[in-house]
Parts: structure tokens; sequence; C-alpha cells
């Protein structure tokens, strides 16, 4: 008996191990070791075009070359960072002004969020394809449309001085309805006790929302906000469909590039060199998320 | 305080451009399949086009005679795949996640971990698998992209259906245990049967970005094993020969997004749920 009741303490405290066990593998498997794999390769030269030559360690160089002579690779960490600012920026501020609108005590709201739910079940390079064809600059509708009403309307996609726009616009239709849903799930569990005393101090809509609601609001839409910086950072898809990263280096984002120097001129090491250089940027929004998210997940 | 008649009609307005501008992108894509060239091309846009069935027919003609890989076999691609990815992500996430949330299996940061590679820039992991699929015969395979896909869909899970059985009342499955059910039979019998409307809802989840996938998908494969959304930038207007129907596009992006939208329409909140990572509770 006493052997029995042994044995079973050690199986129930083996077995919470045992249900993450295949899990941690996986991982390890398919997540870690390739990590670790790629940051190797990032201190080596490696190209598969010359298969005689194998890879050569060379310490740090590729990054030392990406930085000082490499303005394309400067030009992408510039438009990712643009990329980065402004669709989290103009999503936020649109998906908070339009949520405010859903919460009116409108008809149709329930109609409107539904239909909300669109844009974010397309793939991405769905969504690219879409609006390669509004944003053409002869036949799309889109110009058309801002020539009827007199607005100048430019050759977005293959204006070097728009096409970066035009990912930054598609990305932002695609992702405000989520900040717009998210927001709206915020304001509908907001305690009402604060707001409705506001109304009876007298405080305007504009009173109410930015000393009530929005500091009420934060929490949830700072880990939104994260959310979406983290996703910005690594946009391709859009870009593939859209722009191809053109005109010249004018949207090309870092993942597209590492795309471009991998998988098309397979500088395998560069390739991973930029891919390293992404992780570490990735780790501080991950820290950030993780300080501003805990309470919230 | 009722708003005065002016501000509730500019509020309708408002609602009605959110709605169109919202909509008809995905109006103009459906739209899109039913148009001749001449009318793709037209100024103004054609709204009520002149032959839809006609036009349609061609263009779905097209699509299946000038995609590079026969059509059904890349749609079947995308359907193994992406099922692939939602079997092996909940059958090794749901204990993980059972685990994580009642016992705390290696404290509060192992999950987190887990969850970030849910978020880590996809070349970092993408390049090294180009490298090992090459050697290994894993290049323009399902199993390739199934394994792809588990990168960052299991984290999701794990995440996720931890938060659903951190929600889930213990005090049924303690007292099974206190009767003398392993922790297992307590998993298998009581919070499982509990689970399922999270799990299902998880794997629909997993089910929709495993089929929207794209950037594994453009490294990964190159003819036998794409996907769709791999396919759609060979139907793009500058790579189709002149002449050939414009709608080809249209038509490959409805058959990728319309499963997707009705799948959406039916998770509805448990989507913002998922891609917010819980932030957003039902």
């Amino acid at each position: 008996m006493q052997q029995a009741v042994g044995a079973r303490t050690i199986e129930s405290r083996r077995t919470p191990w045992l249900m993450v066990l295949p899990a941690l593998l996986l991982i390890l498997a398919i997540n870690i070791v390739p990590l670790v794999y790629s940051t190797v390769l990032a201190f080596f030269q490696w190209n598969l075009i010359q298969a005689a030559t194998p890879p050569r360690f060379i310490g740090i160089d590729n990054f030392i070359r990406l930085i000082t002579r490499d303005p394309q690779f400067i030009s992408a960490t510039l438009n990712t960072g643009i990329m980065v600012v402004a669709t989290v920026a103009v999503q936020t501020v649109l998906g908070v002004a339009v949520a405010l609108l859903l919460d009116q005590k409108l008809r149709f709201t329930g109609v409107a969020t539904t239909l909300l739910l669109i844009p974010l079940a397309l793939a991405p390079a769905v969504v690219g394809l879409l609006f390669s064809s509004l944003f053409n600059s002869t036949l799309g509708p889109v110009n058309y449309l801002l020539n009827a009403i007199g607005l100048p309307a430019p050759s977005w996609l293959g204006d070097a001085k728009w096409a970066l726009a035009s990912v930054i616009i598609v990305d932002t239709w695609q992702w405000t309805p989520f900040m717009i849903l998210l927001t709206l799930a915020g304001l509908r569990s907001l305690n009402p006790e604060p707001i409705e005393a506001a109304l009876v101090d007298g405080a305007s809509a504009w009173q109410r929302f930015r000393y009530v609601k929005l500091p009420m609001l934060l929490p949830v839409l700072t880990v939104a906000m994260l959310l979406r910086a983290i996703d910005s950072f690594r946009t391709f898809d859009l870009v593939f469909l859209l722009t191809f990263g053109g005109p010249g280096t004018s949207s090309t984002t870092m993942s597209f590039y590492g795309f471009k120097v991998g998988l098309q001129n397979f500088d395998i090491g560069r390739a991973s060199a930029i891919a390293f250089l992404m992780v570490q940027v990735f780790i501080i929004f991950v820290l950030l998320f993780y300080s501003r998210s805990k309470d919230q997940l | 305080m009722k708003p005065k008649p002016l501000v509730r009609a500019a509020q309708y307005v408002a609602l009605l451009v959110v709605v169109v501008v919202f909509t008809a992108p995905t109006l103009w894509m459906l739209l899109g399949v039913f148009k001749r060239n001449v009318e793709h091309r037209a100024h103004p846009p054609v709204l009520i086009p002149s032959d839809p069935i006609g036009a349609a027919s061609d263009t779905i003609r097209f699509a299946f005679e000038g995609s590079p890989v026969p059509l059904d076999q890349v749609f079947v691609n995308s359907l193994v795949v992406a099922l692939g990815t939602v079997v092996v992500t909940l059958l090794v996430g749901t204990t993980a996640a059972y685990s994580f949330a009642r016992f705390r299996t290696g404290g509060g940061s192992l999950p987190f971990f887990i969850l970030t590679l849910r978020m880590a820039p996809p070349i970092a992991v993408a390049l090294p698998f180009f490298l090992v699929f090459r050697v290994l015969g894993l290049l323009d395979s399902q199993l390739g992209l199934i394994i792809a896909y588990t990168t960052f869909n299991l984290p999701l899970v794990i995440w996720l259906l931890r938060s659903f059985f951190r929600e889930l009342d213990p005090s049924m499955e303690e007292a099974a245990l206190v009767d003398g059910a392993s922790r297992w039979q307590s998993l298998r019998h009581i919070a499982l049967p509990l689970a399922i409307p999270a799990i299902a809802s998880t794997g629909l989840l997993v089910f929709i970005f495993s089929w929207n996938e794209f950037f594994f998908a453009t490294l990964l494969t190159s003819s036998d094993g794409r996907t769709i959304p791999a396919l759609l930038p060979l139907f793009l207007p500058r790579s189709i020969s002149a002449g050939q129907p414009l709608g080809a596009s249209f038509f490959i992006a409805a058959v990728s997004a319309v499963p997707m939208i009705i799948l959406v329409l039916f998770l509805q909140r448990y989507l913002i749920r998922g891609l917010s990572l819980g932030a957003a509770k039902e």
C-alpha cells in the first residue's frame, strides 16, 4: 500500500511535465534549433550560388558590411521604421474613433461590426492583390474617384514617393478593423460608474472620453499597439504583391530585403545577419510587450 | 440626453462611410470574376457586368488551364497543409496548455516565452528551413509546410487554450483527483469535454492562419507544393500574357477568401480574442 501511494506521487509529479514534453520537444526541434542555426550562419560567409565554396567563418563582417556598405539595407531599415510608426499611429487613432462611433446607440452597428471582420479574414496576399487592382494608376477605381472629385491622382504603386505610403494605407485597411473591434470590446466592458459620474458632473463628450474612458482603455490599447507594431515590423506579403519592394528600394522592408538577399541572391550569411538584427529588435518589442501585458493576458 | 438630429445624421453618414470603405474592396474582388477585360479597363469602373456568366466561365477556365500547377492540386495542398497543422498543433498543444494552466509547469515565464515564438520574424527560421529542407527533400512538400506552420501556430494554441483552461473551474477535477482519478483521467473525462468549444475555435483560427500564410509558402514551395496564396503572384496582370482574362487573379483570390470569410463569421468575437492573444476577453 505504502509503495502504491509512493508510486502514485511520483507518477503525479511527473505527469505535468509529460503533458508538456511533446510540445517542448517539437518547439526545440522546429523553433529553437533553426533560430540557433540562423544565428550561427550570421557569422559565416556562404553563398549557395558558389556551390564549391563551403561556408567560411568571418566574424562580424556580415554586420559591418550591412551597416557601412549596403545602402539598400539602410533604406529597408528606414522603411520598416516608418512602416511601424505610421501603421500603429494611424490604425490606433482611426480604430478608437470608429469604435467610439460604433459605441453610440445607433441602429445597424451590429451589422457593421460583423462586416468589419471581413478584412481580417483575408490573406494579406489576397489584400495585396486586390489593392494592386484598386490602386492601378490609370485603370483603378481609386484614382477614378480622386479624379472625379478633382483631387490629384498619384501613380500609387509606381511612384517612389507613394509606394511605401500605399503599403501603409493597405495595411491600415486590413488591420484598422482589429483595432476598432478590440477597442469596442474594451469600451463595452468598462465600468459604467465613473462615466456616469462624469456625466452628472457636466463633463462634455470629449472630456468623458479623454479623462475617463481613455485612461481605462489604455492598458488593452497598449497591448494591441505592441501587437500591431510587432506584426508591422515583419511586413512581407503586402510588399511582395503590391510593389515587389520598388520602385528602386522605396518600399523594401527588412523582411523583404532579407528574402531578396537570401533566396534570390542566395547570400545565406548576409541574409542570416539581417534576420539576426531583426530578432534583436524583436526582442526589445517582446520585453516591452511582456512588461505591458502581464496583467492583460 | 439625446443627441441633436443633425449629430445623429452625421453619425449615420460616418457609419455608412465606414461600412463602405471596409467592404467595397472585397465586393470589388467578387465583381472582378464576372467582368470581361474591356470592363476591367473601363472608365468609369463597371459595377454591373454585361455578361457575368460568360465572363466568369472564361475566367475560371483560364484559371484552371493557365495555372502552372493544376488548380485542384493547389486547393488540395492548401487544405491538407491547413488541416495537418490544425491536427498537429491541437494534439501536441492541448495537453501542454492544460499542464501550464493547472500545474503552472515551468513557472509563469515558460508559456510566455513560448508565446513570443508566435510573433518572431519568420525569416529567422525560414532560412534554416530552406537549407535543411533542401537536403531532406522537403522543399515543395505538404509536410514541409505543416512543419513550418506549426512553428507559429503551436505557440498560439498553447497560449489560447492555457487561458481557456485557467478560466475553467477546477473544483470538479480536484474532486476527481481526491476520488483516485489520475491527472490524465481528469483531463480526459472532465476538462476536455468542457474545452471542446474552445478547442474547436482555436482549431478554426489555426486553419485560417495556415490557409492564408504566404511567406513560408513562397519560400519553401516552387511548383507541386504551392498553396493558393503562393499562386496569386502568378496571376497578377503583370504576370499573365496580354489578352488572357484579368479576372483570373480575382477568381483565385476569391477561392482563397470566401471560405475564410464564412469561417470568420462563425468565429465572430473569438477571432479578436485570438488575434489579440486573449487581451480582448469575450
